[in-house]
């Protein structure tokens, strides 16, 4: 460390240097027994203790941070096009940081000044943000600020380009903005990349329909750690044995039988032996990594029975979806689940209690013909203290789970229509929950930002997921129900492992999401992962490869729901609050998109990943998913403008 | 947000806190800004996992639990925020009145009134108290209504069946080939190059069309329904079915489609006003009563002939009949034959009220306007526009005819278009203009009469002023590009002179396109 004598020496230094005063400077080097500094030694001396130690005063007058500010944007402004828009990322976590420093320094009315000046440059991006911090005005309010906290303790990953890095520095050093350096310094994760590998970024950009703006994020981990956790590698095959392998040998076992019997006839002539029918199991299966109770073989053969049904949905095969809308339940239904046999249908209310429907029982009431016709009530059954936010049925059909804003969760029964038991562990609201596709183990998502992995036998959660900056807002099993996807409000999906409990992937990509994420859902071959969030924009990534693929924009509000279909999961179904269901093609965005930029033939189909659009009447759609025969549940409540009073 | 001075008035009312520096006063209403801020996020928060689209007062209770601060219990729970924040400005807005007025009438007394912006800044909700022991004597509330839900299908195999559950998707190719598949086909193939949707949509058409006729078997007896097929078939090439025709069937319609047609017949005949406005609404929007449009059409037909001279009766039924040929997803093709005739009772009939007085020439007039929508919508029908203009026609020119008629065979043609209007209209206006001129000029006793004649000329004027003015604004333009002076350029502009001769300086108005001498005339 230099001290603050020989660090006065080095500007006096430059200065001269600077003006032109060679004279005096050698005499001045002579003197003093000092060197001239090259450049590249400059920026290695740029620490942040010295800067603070040369010129504590100036970073004191608020002045500087406007004007550091400005000549940023003035210079970003003036800049080359070709790196205007990787700069511009820079923008808003200086703006953020500027505005904080100078409220811990208790300028406050100058702190003011200063977002009302520099705000129209954020303002379209960041309306939300922008809105909490305009009311932060003094610094006990920063302490007591969740949004505050993360950004002064955790770090902005930002990626450059070797060459506008570059650029950027010596900027700084030519201007002298050390406010600006000391931010960067402090505040910033700089990943400075090689062309080659923006080039790939930027294929991959290519595609999208929309070209969105870059937006500076924020994980927690830095950049080589980021890039540790991803590329590890991930077993995201199914397991082995498992149903879906089963119905397709079930097929292909049909098909070679058919095709036998016809060659039988012309072999028996020529006196050669039969084949034997072998069925090749996908490379990829994996075993199952957590202890689990085995399927009963009377449920695997139900499952494979109901699966070998199914129809092949695709492109040229739409689906057939079956709406089942709710009435008299505005403002009192949050959350829908349909089970997969299409059996039941559980929603939880606002009112704390949960609902169920027996469909069975009503069709045999049709059946009979009762002359006594009686509305079909709902089973109700109470428990919960406040909101029920979601409701999931077991994949074995003989129970369903619930979660509220107690903060608990509750398992019900629906064959004695009783609480079975109670999970405490989440000290805020709980916002989601899934069951792995094998039951007994479920996953929760809460607003204290983390997620928790519980068995249905146990009291206690087996896992804890941390590491979200925000609630994490949506969960979901992957189909091999050895990981976990948690998708949260800090624009973020994460992929935790439930053997040890690590996350091992971090999906944040600086074109993806710009606001929180409120859906997933996982293909059925546990190779894609769909994340939709409160603009309306689905994010298709690739778990393997750890990269976006491909991103769908067409729906106008948040997604509550999406769903793959079952055996092939060529379609993906989206549900929103904009009273649409939309229908995809995971087919063609599946193709490599690198393939798809050399041919522009195939480019041009690949613009229609948008299958078809169904619109509802009046109903926001809450719940999406295909049965085992491949038809696609929705459910949705009826809503009118008219409000209604009655409370229930 | 909130100004420093909102607070400062607070502390000025209630004594307790006393009074509060200008500074403190910024500082607090600074820090309530930023707990409001914050609890309006975590309120969105609650919303959007509740699945909702709008805020209501229960989300910012939640929220106020989650920081476990006391909860505010007396909105209404249910109600958008925005409702509410806009009937609590109304309040404050009555209240400002209130004290408004009030400080008028103190004026004049004495000068030392309240600030009138005392109450503008701040609004309570007024706690009711209850009386115990009449709350326990009232009846029990009603029982609350319990979520129910019913299944339908959005979608079959891709494509959304028109059930009254489902909304109505415009310009949605799919559902356009269902069903006018008529000379669209071509475009199709380059949409949609997927043959095996294609046949699959031919095969729903071909049952589609099997269902509409039925009806009309039903009804009408086989030979009508071999003409209409005849006609209808030739233009779409495709032969098979009009040979085969499906032998007499029994009619199905659902006890709901039974019940809305009885709702809408009862109140098209006995309904006020408000009710009649609703059922046209309904006639236009409603996607599921495709299977009711045959019994509507022969109603319609069925009432015309009965109710000839009432005429609410007749407005009611025109105003049906306009809106079933707007409703998109009802198909009229088939029922034309007993729709065209009932419009057209309504424009030509010679007596159409039971007193002279009546203003029957608005049904005229409302009749033609719907026969152009109709005519226009099934443009397809080469042979429909003729026949109706001929019919028109013949009635303009027959000099025995009465002069009511008279007037409706005007309003029919020129409701037809401009094109109409110069072959048909003008050529004759010289004999119509024979008759009807002496009886204005001569009539002196029978002032009805005159009326009709005078009626049916300035008709006659606004459909050939129209010509005029089109032709006029053509011909401006054509000089501003050309910078010539020609008149008899164009063999299709009409010879105003001879128009003039006619009408005389009435015309004007339409040649100088000027607004003020038009609204005159029509006035």
């Amino acid at each position: 460390m230099l001290n603050l004598e020989k660090l006065i020496n080095y500007r006096v230094m430059k200065y001269l240097e600077n003006n032109q005063m060679y004279g005096t400077l050698n005499t001045f080097e002579n003197e003093t027994s000092l060197t001239r500094l090259t450049n590249n030694q400059r920026i290695e001396r740029y620490n942040l203790v010295e800067l603070i130690l040369f010129d504590p005063q100036k970073l004191l007058d608020p002045q500087f941070y406007f004007n550091s500010y400005q000549s940023l944007k003035n210079w970003i402004n003036t800049s080359l096009k070709l790196f205007q828009d990787e700069l511009r990322v820079l923008l808003y976590p200086i703006f953020l940081h500027c505005y904080f420093d100078l409220i811990e320094k208790q300028k406050n009315e100058r702190a003011l000044e200063f977002f009302h000046k520099f705000k129209h440059d954020h303002l379209e991006k960041f309306p939300t943000e922008l809105g909490l911090l305009q009311s932060i005005t003094t610094k006990r309010q920063m302490e007591t600020n969740n949004f505050a906290t993360t950004t002064r303790s955790k770090k902005f990953n930002i990626i450059l380009s070797s060459h506008s890095f570059e650029l950027y520095f010596t900027f700084l050093q030519e201007m002298e903005l050390d406010l600006l350096n000391k931010i960067t310094y402090k505040y910033l994760n700089i990943r400075v990349i090689s062309s080659n590998e923006l080039r790939r970024y930027k294929i991959v950009d290519d595609n999208d329909e929309t070209e969105g703006e870059k937006l500076a994020l924020m994980t927690g981990e830095t950049f080589e750690e980021i890039f540790s956790i991803n590329s590890q590698k991930i077993e995201w095959g199914l397991l082995k044995n498992c149903i879906e392998d089963r119905v397709n040998e079930k097929r292909e076992r049909e098909l070679f039988e058919k095709k036998e019997r016809i060659l039988a006839i012309t072999r028996k002539r020529k006196r050669t032996k039969a084949k034997q029918f072998v069925f090749q199991e996908p490379l990829n299966r994996t075993n199952s990594l957590i202890p689990a109770p085995k399927l009963t073989i009377q449920e695997n053969n139900r499952r494979i029975e109901e699966l070998s049904l199914s129809i092949d949905a695709g492109e040229n095969n739409l689906p057939s979806i079956c709406m089942f809308t709710l009435f008299n339940s505005q403002n009192k239904v949050n959350s829908v689940d349909i089970s997969k046999d299409s059996r039941y249908i559980t929603i939880g209310c606002s009112d704390s209690s949960v609902r169920y429907w027996d469909l069975t029982k009503q069709l045999e009431k049709k059946k009979s013909k009762k002359t006594n016709k009686k509305p079909d009530f709902s089973k109700v059954m109470h428990g919960h203290q406040g909101e029920v936010y979601s409701v999931k049925i077991s994949p074995l059909n003989h129970s369903f789970v619930s979660v509220s804003q107690d903060g608990t969760a509750r398992l019900w029964s629906f064959e004695t229509d009783h609480c079975l038991s109670i999970y405490n562990g989440h000290n805020f609201p709980i916002w989601d929950v899934d069951f792995s596709p094998f039951g007994y183990y479920f996953v929760t998502g809460s607003m204290d930002k983390t997620a928790m992995l519980w068995s249905t036998d146990s009291e206690r959660p087996h896992r804890l997921f941390v590491g979200h900056l925000s609630d994490v807002d949506c969960v979901k099993f992957h189909p091999n129900s050895n990981y976990v996807a948690t998708g949260s409000s800090d624009r973020t999906v994460r992929l935790w492992s439930l053997s040890d409990g690590k996350c091992v992937r971090i999906f944040a990509d600086m074109k993806g999401h710009k606001s929180g994420i409120t859906s997933l859902a996982f293909s059925p071959d546990g190779q894609l992962l769909a994340s939709g969030d409160e603009d309306g924009v689905i994010c298709l990534w690739d778990i393997g490869k750890s990269m976006r693929i491909r991103k769908f924009n067409s729906h106008d509000n948040y997604i509550t729901c999406m769903d793959f279909s079952v055996l092939n999961g060529n379609i993906l179904a989206s549900g929103s609050v904009d009273n649409t269901v939309k229908i995809w093609n995971v087919e063609l965005a599946r193709k490599n998109p690198i393939d798809i930029q050399r041919s522009k033939i195939l480019k041009h189909k690949f613009q229609n990943v948008l299958l078809k659009t169904f619109p509802t009447k009046n109903t926001p759609v809450l719940h999406l998913g295909f049965s085992m025969r491949n038809i696609l549940h929705a459910s949705g409540v009826m809503t009118s403008d008219i409000p209604n009073n009655q409370e229930f | 947000m909130l100004s420093p001075s909102v607070i400062i008035e607070i502390s000025k009312k209630k004594e307790k806190i006393g009074k509060i520096d200008q500074s403190v006063a910024l500082l607090l209403s600074r820090e309530i800004e930023f707990r409001i801020r914050e609890l309006l996020l975590d309120s969105l928060s609650f919303m959007r996992h509740s699945k909702r689209k709008a805020l209501i007062p229960r989300d910012i209770c939640n929220a106020l639990k989650l920081r476990t601060r006391r909860m505010i219990n007396n909105l209404p729970q249910t109600i958008p925020v925005r409702k509410i924040s806009k009937k609590l400005l109304k309040g404050i807005k009555d209240q400002e009145q209130k004290q408004e007025n009030l400080i008028n009438n103190n004026n004049n007394n004495n000068n030392n009134s309240n600030d009138p912006n005392d109450l503008q800044t701040t609004h309570k909700n007024q706690e009711k108290i209850l009386n115990v022991k009449k709350l326990l004597r009232s009846s029990l509330p009603s029982y609350p209504i319990v979520p129910t839900f019913r299944s339908h299908w959005l979608a079959i195999a891709g494509t959304m069946p028109k059930i009254p559950e489902n909304v109505i998707v415009y310009n949605d190719n799919l559902i356009d080939e269902q069903f006018y598949s008529v000379h669209q086909t071509n475009d199709f193939q380059d949409i949609n190059s997927n043959n095996k949707e294609k046949k699959n949509i031919k095969s729903k058409n071909k049952r589609f069309r099997k269902n509409s006729i039925q009806p009309v078997i039903q009804m009408n007896k086989q030979g009508a329904v071999k003409r209409t097929i005849g006609t209808k078939i030739g233009s779409k090439g495709t032969t098979e079915i009009a040979v085969e025709i499906t032998p007499i069937m029994k009619h199905n319609i659902t006890q709901e489609l039974q019940f809305y047609y009885d709702r809408v017949i009862d109140i098209i005949h006995g309904g006020n006003e408000r009710q009649r406005y609703s059922v046209y609404n309904s006639l236009t929007e409603d996607t599921g009563i495709q299977q009711l449009a045959p019994y509507f059409i022969q109603h319609i037909q069925k009432e015309v002939k009965n109710n000839l001279k009432q005429l609410d009766v007749m407005m009611a039924l025109m105003k049906m009949s306009q809106a079933l040929i707007r409703n998109e997803s009802v198909l009229l093709g088939l029922f034309l034959h007993q729709l065209v005739p009932s419009i057209l009772t309504c424009i030509l009939s010679s007596d159409l009220s039971s007193s002279q007085f009546d203003d029957h020439w608005k049904l005229r007039d409302f009749a033609a306007q719907t026969l152009s929508e109709l005519c226009h919508k099934f443009d397809n029908y080469t042979s429909l526009k003729p026949r109706v203009i001929n019919t028109l026609a013949l009635s303009f020119v027959n000099k025995t005819k009465k002069l009511t008629t008279h007037y409706g065979a005007i309003v029919g043609l020129a409701a037809l278009g401009l094109d109409v209007i110069r072959l048909i209209l003008i050529p004759n206006a010289m004999n119509s203009l024979q008759i009807l001129n002496p009886i204005i000029e001569t009539e002196k006793k029978d002032t009805i009469k005159k009326i009709q004649a005078i009626k049916c000329r300035g008709m006659l004027l606004l459909a050939i002023g129209r010509v005029v003015m089109e032709q006029t604004e053509k011909r401006n333009s054509k000089r501003l590009i050309t910078q010539k002076n020609d008149q008899n350029d164009d063999d299709d502009f009409v010879d105003v002179l001879k128009l003039y001769d006619m009408f005389g300086n009435a015309l004007d108005c339409f040649i100088y396109s000027d607004s003020y001498h038009y609204t005159q005339v029509l006035i």
